[in-house]
């Protein structure tokens, strides 16, 4: 079967055309906010960002951006890197794994970074982790939380925001503290709150009555929430992500479990809860309790992040922009330590840089694993102010060194 | 910033990146390839490829994670996949096509589902990590690293490109068009079309399940979270657009489809419009589904006529 | 777990919700399906489409309800019928099989759900309403849960009435049951499409904006739901409404009831959409045109 030669450059050709079509749709497939936040063209440092900048996590991650941009903004507002500024190109990852990979590799082959913060999410780190290796190029999350990260070793990959298997000691202090018996956990169906609770699982073991892993999908959550109610626990473990923990906690109102006192990850320490008016009022009646990440309210690091980032943004940090913050800090400072603008020097003095850094959630140092040393967490619990506005109010501390610690009243 | 600044498109590691792109159009023509020999050829409406390329995935990642080498991983992630798909499709098969797209996306998600929550199988929502590469990087540039795996991919292509194009223009492969355009006058006419589709499927699973396994070594991690439904219609939307009913078209498909992923991502630093990328990619490519079901269903590539030796 | 602890009468009460939800969202579905033959996989983004319609409403005119819903099923009905007239009868014109208008169906939703991306933004909204809990012996219900459940009651005994005793109901069972039989008898069969397309997307449409007062709005709303609408088709037998109607009840009460037994067997929760499915594939095996088909009916 003779196959013509002119079937070949046909195809060829058409397949060129395809491609070529394609390139150009996407040209005319738009941006609407800026990636390119240069602030002089004098000579330029590029550090890779890769968040949710859209879907649901996207409204988090919009903001945490901000603290990557107020760490370039004040590195070049005082001269930048030797008269070098830094540039900040960020990436849309929707917190998919297939977007990310696609994103590191615009970034890392097309832009050339050596330095990438980010992902937010685990699923996300490790879906790169094997290629950021191979290239040599520095990843510094800011909330990938998943125990197996630690599990890669010594690479590229760190991250400032401790494993969870740190957040589920400090939350099984807690319930300690407060002297629960009975736990129920609810948590979304993914490795964020699968992980969770089985970590807690390994720490309280028969403490924990019933499990429930809910399908974000779903939306109907009344038997579920039923069951619970029916087993009476000494408290409601949550561990959700907001839209559909806005469902949960709404129709957990509505099912009348407000009289069970609840407990939350950091996931829960978000604002979003109180737009709806059912779901507050739930965090409200059962005082919602629950640890995170902390933001060390008390310390110069924090406030001076925290005056800068009021003045220049003009509100309040949303959750983890001061992670995202010390970690853009971190790599500007490694990348000034280090002797070439090369992922492999960059990792040397990130290693070192890291030890006498204690940046706007405290110190930084990094084990061998690329985790940090001192875990700690805040210990919040939901109030409302007299002029009837929700908040999160900090009653104590959990860190590796000294445990829980709860405020006075 | 200078309109023809603007325009330089800086690709800092050129030859990286093309490598790249060329090994994921190869890998979902690959996709749209087992998709089209079933679609196309057979009119079997299988909305459920996500479920064995991420069979395959996970399969050639727990091979490979206990030791074996990589081309054993790829040969039981075929051979799994292949088995898998006859399985389902015995008992399926007879079910009309309407009701056979449902019950295939179904048992796709149904199935990662359960890989999602159950840690004891593969990892659960974690996943595998540190999946070994068939290519060990050490002492090898990182250019050429991509052209090896570039070279298994599109050897693994090839192959089943071959065997198509033989199958197709087979006596078999006429019973197959036979059987997508009236299914009962072929039975009357003798033939076991459930045996056909069975054996059908079976295929394009096997090849699905190929491509999984290539991903599981490339990126080195798996996770349920890599084969959402909208993988399906992706590969879909590759193999409509691209011309279901000729293997030149899904690779066209392929190719136009990352294109235009990749393009979008890239472009979008250059010209600034109303409407989100993402948002902008679906919106066309919806359009676009619609205008060749109603104006070109044969897609881009018409098929090939057939040729009676 | 202490059976006797369990409150039967809750878990009915619920599958009762889910089971409305499910059979105003599975009945358009069904209705098309049954006239041109093919899954209508856009129908998805209907629902979401009339429980955006509401939020618009509830934004002009605050705190009214009854209106909204109106205006969902109005405008929702609206879009069937510009869908209809747009995209499938130029399609099945033009002699498509049923495979092409599926995939066209599916392009279509593609484009519809990311316009509504484009529109109203990626972030779930919600209605401003409060609707109030309350006990009614040992059951918890909401204004809302029992609104939904009324509405549905009510519908399926309007659907009744209007398929057994009205001329254009009897038409319409008619066309679906033979249709070159019904089109010789004179019954027009545009007319019926047209009405049907009404029907069928504006009750989708009373569907999202109970779904996402129930839950949120979201362009995916519909989408949630797509895996066991199929399933209640397929197991009613798409042409046999009643049986619609009774599957999407039973399927609404054993995701329900299924909860209880995942929990004494400590798996996870999200599986209650499997055992609906299984249940589906297991009907198929055994009867591969549906559970109240003969196998004569299977296509016209």
């Amino acid at each position: 079967m003779l196959y013509k030669k002119g079937n070949i450059l046909k195809i060829i050709a058409i397949a060129l055309i395809f491609f070529i079509l394609g390139i150009l749709i996407g040209y005319y497939a738009i941006l609407q906010q800026t990636t390119y936040v240069s602030f002089k063209k004098v000579g330029e440092i590029k550090i890779g960002v890769m968040l949710p900048l859209s879907g649901e996590l996207g409204p988090i991650g919009s903001r945490m951006l901000k603290g990557a941009l107020l760490a370039a903004k004040i590195i070049n507002d005082t001269g930048g890197i030797n008269g070098n500024y830094i540039k900040i190109i960020a990436e849309d990852t929707l917190a998919l794994p297939e977007k990310a990979i696609e994103a590191a590799k615009k970034l890392i082959e097309i832009e050339g970074v050596k330095v990438i913060i980010g992902p937010a999410t685990s699923t996300e780190v490790l879906a790169i982790s094997k290629y950021v290796n191979d290239r040599e190029v520095v990843l510094i999350s800011m909330s990938a939380t998943a125990e197996k990260i630690s599990e890669l070793g010594d690479d590229y990959v760190f991250r400032v925001v401790a494993s969870d298997v740190m957040q589920t000691q400090a939350i099984a202090s807690i319930i300690e503290e407060m002297k629960y018996k009975k736990i129920v956990t609810f948590v979304v169906a993914n490795d964020y709150g699968i992980g969770l609770e089985e970590g807690l699982k390994k720490l309280l073991g028969g403490k924990i009555a019933l499990s429930i892993r809910y399908d974000p999908a779903k939306g109907d959550y009344r038997t579920e929430l039923m069951q619970v109610s029916s087993i009476n626990p000494d408290a409601i473990f949550y561990a959700l992500w907001v839209e559909s923990g806005i469902i949960v906690f709404k129709q957990a109102l509505d099912m009348g479990l407000e009289n069970i006192p609840t407990l939350g990850s950091e996931g829960m320490a978000d604002v979003a809860f109180f737009k709806d008016e059912k779901a507050a009022e739930y965090i409200l009646k059962t005082g919602l309790t629950g640890s995170k990440p902390s933001s060390p309210k008390g310390t110069l690091g924090y406030n001076i992040f925290y005056e800068e980032y009021k003045k220049y943004f003009k509100e309040e940090p949303g959750l983890y922009c001061e992670y995202t913050y010390d970690a853009t800090m971190l790599a500007a400072l490694s990348i000034a330590k280090a002797s070439a603008y090369n992922g492999y020097e960059i990792k040397k003095a990130l290693e070192s840089t890291s030890k006498y850094y204690i940046g706007a959630t405290g110190h930084k140092a990094f084990d061998k694993n690329g985790d940090i040393i001192l875990a700690e967490y805040d210990i919040w619990k939901v109030s409302k102010s007299i002029d009837g506005e929700y908040f999160f109010n900090i009653i104590g501390s959990w860190n590796t060194v000294q445990g829980l610690l709860m405020k006075k009243e | 910033m200078d309109y023809l600044q603007k325009l330089e498109i800086k690709v800092i590691n050129m030859i990286a990146f093309i490598l790249d792109t060329l090994i994921w159009i190869a890998l979902y023509s690959i996709l749209s390839l087992s998709l089209s020999i079933e679609y196309g050829f057979t009119g079997i409406m299988n909305f459920g490829k996500a479920l064995f390329f991420m069979i395959g995935a996970y399969v050639s990642a727990i091979v490979t994670l206990n030791g074996l080498n990589y081309f054993i991983g790829l040969l039981f992630a075929i051979l799994f996949s292949a088995l898998i798909g006859l399985i389902s499709s015995i008992p399926m098969i007879k079910v009309r096509e309407d009701y056979f797209a449902i019950v295939t996306l179904a048992l796709s998600e149904c199935i990662r589902i359960i890989l999602k929550n159950e840690y004891w199988i593969a990892g659960g929502p974690i996943g595998l990590k540190n999946i070994p590469s068939a290519f060990p990087l050490k002492n090898l540039s990182y250019e050429f690293f991509l052209i090896l795996n570039l070279l298994l991919i599109i050897g693994i292509l090839l192959f089943f490109y071959l065997i198509l194009r033989m199958i197709i223009k087979s006596p078999y492969g006429r019973i197959l068009k036979a059987i997508r355009e009236d299914e009962t006058l072929t039975q009357i006419l003798g033939k076991n079309t459930f045996e056909y589709k069975i054996q059908i499927f079976t295929i394009g699973s096997a090849m699905a399940g190929a491509a999984g396994s290539f991903l599981s070594q490339y990126i080195g991690y798996v996770s349920t979270d890599l084969f959402l439904s909208t993988t399906t219609f992706t590969i879909w939307i590759m193999c409509i657009i691209g011309g279901p009913s000729n293997i030149n078209g899904a690779i066209i498909g392929a190719l136009f489809m990352r294109g235009i992923e990749r393009g979008t991502r890239i472009l979008k630093d250059y010209v600034n419009m109303p409407i989100d990328p993402n948002n902008f990619m679906f919106i066309i490519t919806g359009i676009l589904m619609i205008f060749f079901i109603m104006y070109k269903p044969e897609g881009i590539i018409k098929e090939k006529r057939m040729e009676i030796e | 777990m202490d059976l006797a602890s369990i409150n039967f009468l809750q878990i009915f009460f619920n599958g009762l919700i889910t089971g409305s939800i499910y059979f105003l969202a599975a009945l358009g579905l069904s209705l098309t399906y049954s006239l041109l033959n093919f899954p209508n996989i856009s129908h998805a983004e209907f629902l979401a489409f009339g429980a955006y319609a509401a939020y618009m409403s509830l934004k002009l005119i605050e705190n009214n309800f009854f209106l909204s819903i109106i205006i969902a099923f109005i405008s929702t009905g609206f879009l069937g019928i510009f869908s209809y007239l747009i995209v499938f009868k130029p399609l099945s014109k033009k002699g498509s099989k049923p495979m092409h208008l599926t995939i066209a169906s599916l392009g279509y939703g593609l484009f519809l759900r990311y316009s509504m991306y484009q529109f109203f933004g990626r972030e779930a909204l919600t209605y401003k309403l409060w609707f109030e809990a309350f006990n009614i012996g040992p059951i918890r219900v909401t204004s809302l849960w029992i609104l939904i459940i009324l509405t549905s009651l009510i519908l399926v005994f309007l659907l009744h009435l209007f398929l057994k005793k009205t001329l254009i109901g009897k038409a319409m069972r008619a066309l679906s049951n033979n249709q070159i039989l019904a089109m010789v008898c004179g019954i027009d069969k545009e007319k019926i499409l047209l009405l049907v397309w009404f029907i069928g997307a504006g009750l989708a449409g009373i569907g999202g904006v109970f779904r996402a007062g129930d839950t949120r709005i979201t362009p995916i709303l519909g989408w949630d739901l797509m895996i066991p609408i199929f399933s209640i088709i397929i197991l009613g037998g798409i042409k046999n409404l009643y049986a619609i109607i009774a599957s999407a009840y039973i399927i609404g009460l054993i995701e329900n009831f299924s909860i209880i037994l995942l929990t004494i067997f400590n798996l996870s929760t999200e599986y209650k959409v499997i055992i609906a499915f299984i249940i589906l594939i297991i009907i198929l095996i055994l009867k591969p045109y549906g559970l109240f088909t003969k196998a004569g009916n299977k296509s016209d």
